[in-house]
């Protein structure tokens, strides 16, 4: 017992020697934090331990993350290429186990926010969120690629089709199916949001959610049939009319359509086309935006 | 009973067994001597079928010793034996009977018998591990019996036994002569075999040297006698030698001395200083 | 059936090992380690739980497989406790399927009080950690999950066994079986990276997949992801393909063990 307790305080003792030995070891400088992984290698690396392998891989991304975070490494930030690095890295991980869900939802809904400018990381970003839609059925990921697309890439059409997907899945919220067919009227595809909203409403089984749908769908057929009118405006005058107004008096329309959500139609000069100040959201609430 | 034919067996190029031969017969106790590294041990696995021979056979009950059937009324005990200590003594009991398919109503009595019969009794519950060195070899030569053997094969019996331990193997070895069952054993401790067997192979570097009965050998190197007598009406003692041809005449003479005969005693080598000389004889001569 | 008695006796020994006991509390104490790994992890901490702890549970598995034929076969040999039994009217190859079969109990055994050991610690993670998804433990696929387990412990001290009669020394039997067994975890990735590699020689590939045709496939019984991942599925015909598997493999380790110790000087 005696001599236990002497190894103890031997072993006590020889701590702070340890500590300071350690401080002064040479070290080589990290030049950049995250290291690229290889799927080949960590996997013949963890013969039997595949997940938890993924596993340590995504706790070591986040730990570099929230570092880069909450500042603390003072003087810099993750650079761009190891941005890329972690991209690959949950890749890998993804490979690893196909089924892990964290580490995508933080690739699609953290990362795309620091490397926006970067076109081509948004590109990979999406292409690996769809990758794992592939095995994970969650409306979040198809979710997540079309707001990159809308949001970042300002390509309404893609990110329109992604919504729709993830609008059709379990679990997804209600007005993600009406949030669809706006952007594709936004973005011009007319023709698109009008079928997407007459399925929408085929399939949609909430009272509310089917009233909203009728709303969105009235005030897209009243664009269409002012969109009609313009372009043959255009090809009887060769020009874009000053106001809506012109329509009718010209004869082509009998009279304006109201728009059901209380905005008023407008003529947006630069594309020429039918736009509505109400934004296809009810008046009252996009006001206060 | 047990008849091995002319074994040998090389082990790397090294002839370790020399065309042993020997027969043992129904109901004796036949003792195996010879010092260590003689080739005792070997001859007991070529015997066992754990180790084949290059040549020769081995027979058990008129069989060949392959035949696994042989082993039914066989006992075997090897040198310094071991067995599990996480298990308890009724356990490894339990899987001999198993083995010999003994019914499970006849368990109980049959190893308390045993039991007593080396002095085991009460501890049959507890771990093996909590055994003594002696109380282990007890019970595996004890186990041996459980099939009533007509054979008991015991490769140094007495080693690593206290003398009550011996005594008590010992006195069941004689218990199972009289039985009318055989007994062969190999020992380097000469006395026990002395006071044991009938008769004695001795083996040295792998060969057969002598092969007797005790009392044979012991015959063939009397010395002599002592004859301790006094004269008639005399308190004093004499002792006198006779060589082994001479105590006749001795008698004789005494006799018509007036000598009265208080004692004869044969001055003999006993069985190890026989073999000590011998085997030294023949290291000279080798 | 001759081989019965020595199964008994082998199943009673290791049941009495230190090593049995010893692993089921280091299982216990993986679990804590699994525990303390997931609560640094950001999202689904359970799923990273589960994902450790069964990883633990299948080596610790795999771990009293090995010590468990390879230990108690050499323990048998070189303490002479093979002497006392095969001097009985047992055959040898009676005494290596007793053996077998008193390890393969053994193992099973071990694999049900940890899958007690391990599906109570999951569960109690599971309760202990708010998450705002909660992930959801389906306790038979857990089960299933320690029946393919107990498959791969019994099939590997089957391979134990073989070493354990192949080898006179301990050491090098017990490094051959970890040897094996981690070249058969990893030949289906390996496989997988090599044939679809543009980099290996047409030399190397057939090599490799001869390996793989051949060595034992210990990842067949590795579907801990089916117990994390719900949406996964396994049909039953993989059970059925994997036992069957097993069966034939087991069978033609036990030959060729039998024949080796056959021959065997003892």
């Amino acid at each position: 017992m005696k001599r236990l307790l002497l190894a103890f305080f031997l072993i006590i003792f020889s701590i702070p020697f340890m500590v300071k030995a350690d401080k002064m070891k040479p070290r080589v400088k990290e030049l950049l934090p995250v290291l690229p992984y290889s799927y080949s290698q960590v996997l013949i690396s963890s013969p039997g331990f595949k997940s938890p392998a993924a596993d340590i891989l995504f706790i070591n991304l986040c730990y570099l993350t929230g570092n880069d975070v909450f500042n603390n490494w003072k003087e810099r930030k993750f650079s761009e290429e190891e941005w890329e690095r972690l991209i690959e890295n949950v890749r890998v991980i993804e490979k690893l186990d196909p089924y892990y869900f964290d580490p995508l939802y933080f690739l699609g809904a953290y990362v795309p926010w620091k490397v926006y400018k970067n076109r081509k990381l948004l590109l990979k970003i999406n292409s690996t969120l769809l990758e794992g839609s592939r095995y994970i059925k969650d409306w979040r990921l198809p979710f997540l690629v079309g707001f990159n697309y809308f949001y970042f890439m300002d390509n309404k059409v893609e990110g329109a089709k992604y919504l729709k997907i993830a609008s059709q899945m379990k679990g997804a919220p209600s007005y993600l199916k009406l949030l669809v067919p706006r952007l594709y009227a936004e973005s011009g595809k007319l023709d698109i949001a009008i079928a997407v909203t007459y399925e929408e409403l085929k399939s949609a089984k909430q009272e509310s959610v089917k009233r909203a749908l009728e709303r969105r769908l009235k005030a897209l057929l009243a664009i269409k049939e002012l969109d009609r009118a313009l372009s043959v405006y255009r090809k009887r005058y060769g020009r874009c009319p000053e106001t809506l107004d012109d329509l009718v008096r010209s004869g082509i329309l009998k009279k304006l359509p109201k728009d059901p959500y209380g905005g008023k139609f407008y003529i947006e000069k630069r594309k020429c086309k039918v736009w509505t100040t109400s934004n296809l959201r009810p008046v009252s609430t996009s006001s206060s935006r | 009973m047990l008849k091995v034919e002319s074994i040998s067996k090389k082990f790397k190029e090294k002839l370790v067994i020399k065309e042993v031969t020997f027969e043992i017969l129904e109901g004796e106790i036949f003792g195996f001597i010879g010092p260590n590294g003689a080739g005792k041990t070997t001859t007991i696995k070529i015997i066992m079928d754990f180790v084949k021979p290059d040549s020769g056979r081995v027979l058990i009950f008129g069989r060949p010793n392959t035949d696994i059937s042989v082993r039914r009324k066989l006992g075997f005990l090897p040198e310094r034996p071991y067995i599990y200590g996480s298990i308890t003594g009724k356990e490894y009991l339990d899987f001999c009977a198993d083995v010999f398919g003994v019914p499970y109503y006849e368990r109980r009595k049959l190893f308390s018998r045993l039991l007593e019969l080396v002095d085991l009794t009460g501890v049959e519950e507890q771990l093996i591990s909590s055994y003594s060195k002696g109380m282990v070899q007890r019970l595996l030569f004890a186990s041996t019996l459980i099939n009533d053997p007509d054979l008991l094969i015991l490769d140094e019996p007495m080693s690593g036994l206290d003398p009550v331990g011996r005594n008590i193997i010992a006195s069941v070895m004689k218990d199972l002569k009289e039985k009318g069952k055989t007994v062969f054993y190999s020992s380097h401790i000469i006395q026990d075999v002395e006071r044991l067997s009938d008769r004695v192979a001795v083996i040295v570097d792998g060969e057969i040297k002598l092969l007797d009965s005790v009392a044979n050998i012991v015959q063939n190197f009397l010395k002599g006698y002592q004859v301790t007598a006094r004269k008639v009406g005399s308190s004093n003692l004499e002792v006198f030698r006779a060589e082994p041809d001479e105590l006749w005449p001795l008698l004789e003479r005494l006799k018509t001395e007036g000598y009265e005969i208080i004692s004869v005693e044969p001055e003999r080598l006993s069985l190890e200083e026989i073999l000590v000389s011998y085997i030294q004889r023949k290291r000279r001569a080798g | 059936m001759n081989a019965i008695p020595v199964a008994k006796l082998t199943f009673k020994e290791l049941l009495k090992e230190k090593a049995f006991l010893g692993l089921l509390l280091f299982e216990v104490f993986l679990l804590f380690v699994s525990k303390l790994i997931s609560n640094v992890v950001a999202g689904d901490t359970v799923k990273v739980a589960m994902d450790f702890a069964l990883a633990f549970f299948f080596f610790t598995v795999a771990l009293f497989s090995i010590f468990a034929s390879v230990g108690s076969t050499f323990r048998d040999i070189s303490d002479k406790v093979v002497y006392l039994i095969l001097s009985k009217p047992l055959r040898r190859r009676d005494y290596v399927l007793g053996k077998f079969l008193g390890v393969a109990g053994a193992v099973a055994l071990f694999t049900f009080f940890s899958f007690f050991v391990v599906t109570a610690g999951i569960l109690t993670i599971s309760s202990l950690s708010n998450l705002y998804v909660p992930h959801v433990i389906v306790v038979e696929r857990v089960f299933l999950v320690s029946i393919l387990t107990c498959m791969m412990g019994i099939f590997l001290s089957a391979f134990g066994l073989l070493f354990a009669v192949l080898f006179t020394s301990q050491i090098l039997a017990l490094l051959s079986v970890l040897f094996l067994f981690f070249a058969g975890l990893e030949l289906s990735p390996v496989k997988e990276l090599v044939t679809s590699s543009k980099y290996v020689s047409p030399i190397n590939k057939v090599i490799v997949q001869l390996a793989y045709y051949l060595f034992p496939n210990f990842s067949l019984f590795d579907i801990k992801d089916y117990a994390v991942h719900l949406s996964l599925t396994v049909s039953p015909l993989y059970f059925l393909l994997v036992s069957v598997y097993f069966l034939i493999y087991t069978s033609a380790v036990l030959v060729v063990s039998t024949l080796l110790f056959e021959r065997r000087e003892l």
